[in-house]
Parts: structure tokens; sequence; C-alpha cells
């Protein structure tokens, strides 16, 4: 075991850096945060909005253990990520956090996460195809789904009805459809409004156009596409910005760089918009209230073909090394089958994946809440396979996908080139 | 002196010595008329292009929230103080509460950083003794890795000390003088310094202490100033290595519940960042203010000729 | 006392003596610089030493380093990305460093003189400093260069049309940072002012009486007198633009984009280490910039013996 003297040597010449070589993935030791018995440390990121649900959740858990302490340890997306890979290289990873697709395989292929299925927690009242975009092959279930998530098209009524073109038939329209149209708002529409933003540039669109080849985004054994289907995705991208359906090259690079708030969709300046269903209350509120959520167009006008899938907007996951994993695993087990628990988080997550929490929260739901449960309720019958987990290096994907999407739009290189640097990058990422 | 403070305008060089008025000095004086109003067109002009961030945070954050990206410019002016009120009591405490957990963590550092610092740079500025050049060499080196490498190893370390989720991994290293950056700056502050006022203090037998507390920090109030603006201002922006060591809301700072308002993914509330944004600049804007007064007290006022 | 033990005294003061003349101040200085030993070896070294090592390792994060000798700086060779991301910061420091010293240095100059209202300027230029790379900056930034932002929107009542995104456009952001930079000139120029203050009055005033012009005075008082201080600022910025990461990761919200344009060396590092979970290759990284770094500062120390002057 090389790795193991390795560690020796280093522990014995630099004492006060053990920790960094011995403990490996995840002793949440109890020198820091106020762990030991009776407690536990929750972390997850989001917004203010977020912060206060789930501090009431925690408090109301009092009811159900009242000697457990929870300390909640809120953080903003980019700087969580930083704080979790830091805490677990110091050993000192936190009981229960909130886990993102993108990252599952990161953490669950190195050990540093819990199998929860055999620890006990309930799942009998989910969605099949929900509780399995939670488990890593040969790891078993090592999160689970903190609400259901699949991407969308927003349409904003006011913009169509101002270029004068109808919204789309979103169970028959097609991708030439959506360009058709796109072009038409562009046209008749006040200079600098535009159809829809460059999708060239969005994961999700592209996940979506490959499921519609009947390939994906990977496969279980890397990349699930070929240079050239990545190659029509570009060419696409590419006449959306010739046809001027979206804004050109230097427009589009800025928006996609954009938060909700400033996104051109939010101000009027786009009639469409592609997001998660998740994200469907802040567009909503942003652009005003009236924001329709779509399917995604197919390549032959049958909604079936949509190739839509349920996601997980993002998951809870315990520390594989937790201090005491009965109160973390119960703790989680209340979160998502609870509907008290319900109650404080509503939809906020995301739809909640079981179907009794969904029912009992109906009533507090608002009206853009409701645009998201019932997509995802309408779509149930459609839905395409459940896509592989993203592998080890694909949390990379989105900046690759953004690089050669930036190079193709301002003509430093073609689609084919695009293609084939896509799927080269990608390869590389997701090999180490 | 404390006339000199506030007018440091050295009177021998600016105001026109009395002299007979003949055709050359006149024509001086008209340019010297001219002069300032120019100098001023000029740094007003280039006031407006400095000022304008803040102008534009300060509209923005008495706007309602949908307003605020709908209009780039900075009219209307509206005065809308809710964001004022929900971005106070947004967050898990009172804003207050990060308010008075960054200032204690900033007066700490500066604190620890005037002092550590002061009494490194004397050693390396006026005293010989074996290494220095190494020492110096190596102090400059610490400089010169990124936070980003150094910081994994460094938590791991205060971790198996139990101080995650406290203040001092960030204050205690100020008080051991690792902010390398300012024991430069004071070393070479303190080599501007003329040597003969150590001696003359050391032929009235002052010890190294003394001269140091007597002479040395007096005229070295310039960099003790720019230390203390800047590390008020660096600690108070801190974000990377507050958020790697502060874990609960409890002990988080004010850049780190700013963050706690935005969400990329999601629903921001940007009027509540904006207004608590132009909040925390106060106290750092009245630092500086106050700090910029013994900034400009240097030789020139401080009576030595 | 005996004459021997005469001898034996002479002989030790001679010889305490011979190291004093050298090393006179070891006692008093190992006293003043006790803090900074302690935190050198207590905090500073100990993460450097680990940083290093684990630059020979394949580091993850969430899984104990794995040695691999000298892979992680073979890769780096054949690695673009981190080409492309040194030359991108080289330009930043050649280019944005002059610059910004430049304007600080003439603003100092210009707001050290007897002008009415001095502080209110010296506070409105320090404001942007202030304002740091805190995320309302980086938005409003944005807006600013964006394709249709005030800049642009200004350019175009001069009449030019066909303006890029600043901010968007590869082959413009990397201008649009080093400006951003430019424009935070506040902290070198208050080193500066403080340096300025520092300057004995009585050289200008000796000055005056000999008649000497502004421009004189400037070339040959104040110019000189400040070479320490303003070679504090150089190498102090140089050392901080290599390292320059927050600007860069606000405005492009972390990728380094478009097309890599605004990817600098620490923020590539960054990504590695962080979010593409390679500890390891990011340590490797970051001693290449240290060796960099060092042999910029080592030339500027050599330099500085045609230019400085110290008064010791």
């Amino acid at each position: 075991m090389p790795t193991r003297r390795q560690a020796l040597g280093l522990s014995l010449t630099v004492p006060a850096l053990w920790g960094l070589a011995a403990c490996g993935p995840n002793q949440s030791s109890s020198s820091s945060g106020g762990g030991g018995a009776g407690s536990l440390r929750f972390m997850w990121w989001g917004n203010a909005i977020r912060d206060d649900l789930t501090r009431k959740a925690i408090d109301a858990y009092k009811d159900v253990q009242p000697d457990l302490t929870i300390s909640g340890e809120p953080a903003d997306w980019s700087g969580y990520w930083d704080k979790l890979a830091t805490q677990v290289a110091g050993g000192d990873m936190p009981e229960v956090i909130q886990m993102d697709e993108k990252y599952l395989s990161e953490y669950g292929n190195r050990g540093a996460l819990l199998e929860l299925a055999d620890a006990g927690l309930d799942t009998s009242d989910f969605e099949d195809t929900s509780v399995k975009a939670g488990e890593v092959p040969d790891k078993g279930l090592l999160a689970i789904n903190a609400g259901v998530n699949t991407p969308v098209l927003l349409a904003n009524p006011a913009v169509f009805e101002k270029a004068g073109v109808d919204l789309p038939d979103d169970t028959t329209w097609t991708w030439d459809d959506l360009i058709d149209r796109a072009t038409r708002i562009t046209e008749k529409s006040a200079k600098g409004v535009y159809g829809i933003q460059q999708i060239g540039l969005v994961q999700a669109t592209f996940q979506v156009y490959m499921r519609q080849f009947g390939k994906d985004q990977y496969a279980t054994d890397g990349a699930g596409f070929s240079a050239e289907d990545a190659e029509e995705f570009f060419a696409y991208a590419q006449k959306l910005q010739d046809t001027k359906a979206s804004p050109g090259a230097s427009l589009a690079v800025e928006e996609a760089g954009q938060s909700v708030d400033q996104s051109m969709f939010s101000t009027g300046k786009t009639a469409m918009q592609v997001a998660w269903s998740n994200q469907v209350v802040a567009f909503d509120a942003a652009a005003g209230g009236d924001v329709r959520v779509l399917r995604m167009p197919s390549m032959t006008g049958r909604a079936a073909d949509a190739q839509l899938w349920y996601k997980a907007s993002m998951y809870f996951a315990v520390a594989a090394k937790a201090s005491d994993p009965k109160q973390a695993v119960a703790f989680v087990d209340w979160l998502v089958n609870s509907p008290d628990a319900g109650k404080q988080l509503l939809a906020e997550r995301g739809v909640p994946a079981n179907l009794e929490v969904r029912k009992a929260i109906e009533g507090d739901l608002t009206e853009s809440d409701r645009k998201a449960v019932d997509f995802i309720e309408d779509i149930a019958g459609e839905l395409g396979e459940t896509p592989v987990i993203t592998p080890q290096g694909g949390g990379e994907f989105e900046d690759i996908l953004k690089r050669c999407g930036e190079d193709l739009l301002f003509g430093r290189q073609d689609a084919k080139a695009a293609g084939k640097a896509l799927l080269d990058q990608l390869t590389s990422a997701i090999s180490v | 002196m404390t006339d000199q403070l506030t007018t440091p305008a050295p009177s021998a060089v600016t105001t026109p010595a009395p002299a007979p008025a003949n055709a050359s000095t006149l024509r001086r004086r008209r340019t010297r008329r001219v002069g300032p109003v120019v100098r001023h067109a000029i740094l007003i002009i280039a006031s407006l292009v400095m000022i304008y961030p803040l102008l534009w945070m300060v509209v923005s954050s008495l706007r309602p929230n949908s307003e605020i990206f709908r209009n780039p410019g900075l009219l209307p002016i509206r005065f809308n103080v809710e964001n004022y009120v929900n971005g106070w009591h947004a967050l898990a405490q009172p804003f207050s509460h990060y308010l008075l957990n960054s200032t204690f963590l900033v007066l700490g550092c500066v604190v620890g950083n005037v002092i550590a610092c002061s009494l490194t740079a004397y050693a390396f500025a006026r005293l010989r003794f074996w290494g220095r050049n190494i020492a110096f060499a190596v102090m400059l080196m610490t400089l010169m890795l990124p936070i980003h490498v150094v910081i994994v190893p460094q938590y791991i370390m205060f971790s198996q000390t139990g101080w995650v989720n406290t203040m001092l991994p960030l204050i205690l290293p100020k008080f051991l003088a690792t902010d390398a950056f300012f024991v430069f700056l004071m070393v070479q502050f303190i080599r501007g310094i003329p040597k003969e006022l150590d001696e003359a203090a050391r032929i009235d037998g002052c010890g190294h202490f003394r001269i140091f507390f007597r002479v040395i920090m007096p005229l070295m109030t310039p960099a003790i100033a720019t230390t203390v603006i800047f590390t008020f201002m660096w600690m108070w922006n801190d974000f990377f290595g507050s958020l790697i060591y502060l874990t609960t809301p409890d002990n988080f700072t004010v850049p780190l519940a700013l963050r706690a308002f935005l969400d990329s993914q999601g629903t921001s509330d940007w009027g509540a960042m904006f207004a608590m944004s132009v909040l925390s600049l106060v106290p750092l804007f009245i630092v500086f203010l106050f700090g910029q007064r013994f900034l400009i007290r240097g030789f020139a006022t401080t009576g030595i000729k | 006392m005996s004459a021997l033990g005469e001898l034996a005294t002479m002989a030790k003061t001679r010889r305490r003596g011979g190291v004093k003349e050298k090393h006179p101040d070891n006692k008093p200085a190992l006293a003043f610089m006790l803090p900074w030993l302690l935190g050198l070896l207590g905090i500073t070294l100990l993460p450097m030493i680990a940083s290093l090592y684990l630059s020979f390792t394949d580091y993850s994060l969430l899984a104990a380093p794995r040695w691999i000798g000298l892979q992680n700086f073979v890769d780096m060779f054949h690695d673009a990305r981190l080409m492309s991301s040194l030359k991108v910061t080289l330009i930043y420091v050649v280019v944005g460093v002059p610059l910004q010293l430049a304007l600080a240095l003439a603003l100092a100059v210009l707001l050290n003189e007897g002008l009415k209202g001095l502080s209110f300027y010296r506070s409105i230029f320090y404001l942007p400093s202030l304002l740091g790379g805190s995320v309302a900056i980086a938005i409003l930034w944005r807006q600013m260069f964006g394709t249709g932002g005030l800049v642009n929107q200004f350019l175009g009542m001069l009449g030019l049309t066909n303006l890029p995104g600043w901010i968007s456009d590869p082959s413009t952001a990397l201008g649009t940072i080093i400006l951003l930079h430019v424009w935070t000139f506040g902290s070198p120029m208050i080193i500066f002012l403080a340096g300025l203050r520092q300057i004995p009055q009585m050289y200008y005033e000796a000055a005056a009486v000999d008649g000497a012009t502004r421009w004189s005075r400037f070339l040959r008082i104040t110019l000189p007198l400040l070479t320490p201080i303003i070679f504090f600022n150089l190498v102090l910025q140089v050392i901080n633009a290599f390292q320059s990461f927050t600007q860069a990761f606000v405005v492009s919200g972390g990728t380094g984009g478009p097309s890599d344009s605004t990817l600098f060396y620490t923020l590539y590092l960054y990504q590695k280490g962080f979010t593409q979970f390679d500890m390891g290759y990011a340590s490797a990284m970051a001693w290449l910039l240290l060796v960099i770094v060092a042999l910029f500062t080592a030339v500027n120390f050599l330099v500085s013996k045609f230019w400085v002057f110290y008064d010791d």
C-alpha cells in the first residue's frame, strides 16, 4: 500500500499536516463546528430565501428530536464547493450536505458519501426515476433527490404578442419551428429584441439535442456523443446566430454569464429562454409574472420524441464517515419524507420527488410554483431514459461547451472544429 | 503644528514670495491663478469617473428590484428605503451582527499587523544580524504562492487545533507578522528615515526598543496609517479566508453575508445586496477619512528640520 | 586578576568583537523578529512545504494524495491552456502594472500640492479601491462595458458604430480587465502619498531658495527620494499582478472566458484545484509561478541597485 506508506512518511516529517494524508475522505471529527454526541452539521448552498426556509425546517425537527442540535451552514454556490472540498480534505466534512449531479460521482466514487438505501432511508413514496437519479454505478444510492427538475423552455407572451407571433404548440413543435418563430420575433420587434437567447452555449439544450439523436451527453464508458453529433448541434447554434433568431456573438456571450434577473429574457429583450424547471419561479418573478412553461422542441414534432427526463435539482447526502450516521440518515429521511418538512421547505429546491409530500404541500404553493409542478406532471408520460450520471471530471462540461461555443460564435472555428474540440476536451477531462 | 496638519501645503513652495511686481512675476501669477482652475477641472472630471460606480450603487440600492437592471442609468433617482429595511432583516441575524463580526475581525487584524509588522520591519531595516538577507528573501517568497494552494494545508493545520469556525485562524497570523506586504512596506519607510536620528538617540543611551518606540514609530506614522487603512480594507472585504474558516452564520462577516443575497441560478435580492453593500462601505470610508489625516503626517510636519 | 586570565578575556572580547562587527545586533534582532519567526515556522512555512510535497502527487482533495513524481510538471508543459494563461498573465503584468503605477504616482504628486479640497479628491480617487473586487463592481463593470453599456452609448454619441461588447469579445476582454486594474490605482497612490509626506521639507525649501522650477524639483528631489517607495510598489504590484485573481474571477463569472481570453494563471490554477479536483496539479502550477515571480523579483532587486536611493 504505497499510499499508506507515503502518508506515514509525511506524517513523520510534518506532524501538523497529518490530517492531509491520513484522514482521506471525511472523518467527521468532532473537533470543530460544535460536533460531538447529539449534534449534526448540515451544509447547503442557496440564497437568503432558501436559508430562511431551511432554518425553519431545522427548527421544526426539534419536535422530532429535541436533543439533537443541528448547526445549519449556508453558503453561496461557488463558495460552497470550495468550502466542502477543503473540509473533506481536512477530515471535517459536515454530516449532512446538499449535493449536485455534477459532482455526485466526484465525491461518491472517492468514498465520501454514505450509501443511503442500506442505511435505512425510506424511498417508498418516491417515483422510481427520481430515486435512480441518485444512484451511482457500483456504489448504490449515494444521494437522495431533494427536488425534481427538468429542462424547460420559457416563453414571455408579452414579447410574442408585441411581435404578432403566436405561441407555439409545444406538443408538436420542432427545432426548425423554433428558429422560424424566433426569427420572426426578431424581425418584427423593436431593435435589440430577439427571439431566443443563444442556446448553443447552454448545457441543457446540448443534452436534449443529443438525446433526440438517440445519444446522450454521457454513456457508461465516457462521452455519449460523436464529434459529428456535436457538429450538428453547433451548426444549429450557428444558424440561430445567422438568422438573427438569437443575438450576435457579443451579446450571446454576455447573456451566458448573466444571473436570472439580469438576463435578456427577464428584461423583456428575448421572447424565449432555456432554463430548468426549478428556475421558473425566479424567471417568473423577474419577467413580470406571466411566463409560460413549454416543452423543448423535438426533431420529429412529437412530444414523446423530445426525450425529456427528470433530473434532481439537487440532492441531500450523508458523509460516509459521519460520527453518527443513524442520526444523519434519520434527519435526511425526515427532510424528504415528512410532510412537516415539506411544509417548511415547499418547492424551493424543486418539486418534491416524494409524491405524498407533493400532495401535502399543494395548497401552500404559489402560482409560479404551480406552473413548475404542472409541467413536471404533464410530461410524466413522455419521459425518455434516465441519463447516465455525470462521470468524474464531467463537472467541467459547461465550461468546455462555453469555450467551444464562443470560438464558434466569434468565427474562430467552424461547427466541425467546434464539435471535435468539444468531444476531445470532454474526453480528456473525464479520462482522469 | 496642528495647523500644518490640515494644510499640507508647504508655504515656501507654492505661495508666491513677496517680490517686486515686475512683468515676469505678473505673468507667473496669472498662470498660477489659471493653473488651479484647470487642475480642479481635471480633478473634478476624473472624480466623476471614479465615483460613478458608487453613485450607481447608491442609486440602485434605492430602487425596487425589478428596476435595477432595466435601467442602466442614474436617473430617475428614487428614495425607496425598502431595500435597507429588508436587507437588514433578511438573513439569520440582523445585519448589525455581521457588521460587528467584521469589526471585531478587522480590529484584531489591524492591531496585530501594526505591532508585529513594525517590530519585524525595524529589525530588517536597522539591525545587522545573521541571516538577514536570507530571511528577507524567504519573507518575500511567502508572498509568491497563491492562497488557493496554501489554504488547504493551512485549514488542515487549524482544524487539528480545533480553531475552525472561530476568528483565530484569521487574526492570529497577523500577530505573527505573516503579512509580508506590510513588513516590506515599513522596511522601505524606515530606511527613508535618516540614520543620524537613531544615532543621536543611541548616544543619549537609548536601547533598540526605545529607539523603536521613541524615534522610529513617530516618524513612520504615514506607513502605519497606510497599514491600518489597508489591513482594514482588505480584511473588511476578505472573502476566501473567511469563507473557509467561518462556517456558521453567527460567525459570518459582511462579505459572507452579502453573498447570501445572491443566487446566480435563482432568485437574488439585488436591492438588498446593494443596500447592505452601501452600508458596509460607511465604516470603511470613515476609517479612510480619519486615517488619511495621519497619512499626511510625515517629516514635513513632525518638525524635524 | 592573573595575566593569563586577562589574556583570556581579551581573546574572548576580540572574538566577540569579530562577530559583532559583522552581526552586532543578533540578540535584539531575535527579540524584534520573534513574532515573525514564530509565524514563519508555525503558520506560513508548513503549508508551503505541504504544497511543494503535493505538487509531486495526484491529490483530489477528496482522497489521500498519491506520489506521482514529476508527472504534474511534465503535464504542465503539454498543457495548452496553461501556456495561454501564462501569456494572458504576462500581458497583464507588463501592461497593467506600469500604467497603474504611473497614474498613481502622477495623481499622488498632484494631490500632494497645495490645492484646496485635497482630502476630498484623495477620498474620491480612493473609492474604487475601497470597492475592490466586490460583486457590485463586477456587475457594474459588465453594465458599463456591455454591448449596450454606457461606454458604447457614449461612443455611439460620437458617431462610432459596430462597437463590440468589450467584456464579451475575446479580443477586448483582457483590455477591459487591465483598465479595471488601472482604475483601482488607489492603493499604490496612498503609498506614494505617504512616501511623499516623508520627504523632508527642508530640501524643497532649499530648492525654492535656488529658484528651481516645479519640474526640476520633481526630478531632483521628489523622484530620487521617493525611489524606495516606487521600488516597493513596483515589486509588490508585480508579485500581486502575477497572482491576480479576483477581478477576472468576478467579471468572467469564474470561467476566464470568453475563449479563455481572461484566463489568468491563478484563475486556471483555482479551476484545476477546486473545480476539477486536481490539487496536486494546482500545487505544481503554484510552484512554477513562484519560480517565475521570484525571477522577476530578483531582477527587480538587482536592477534596483542602479536607481533606488537609500539614506543608509
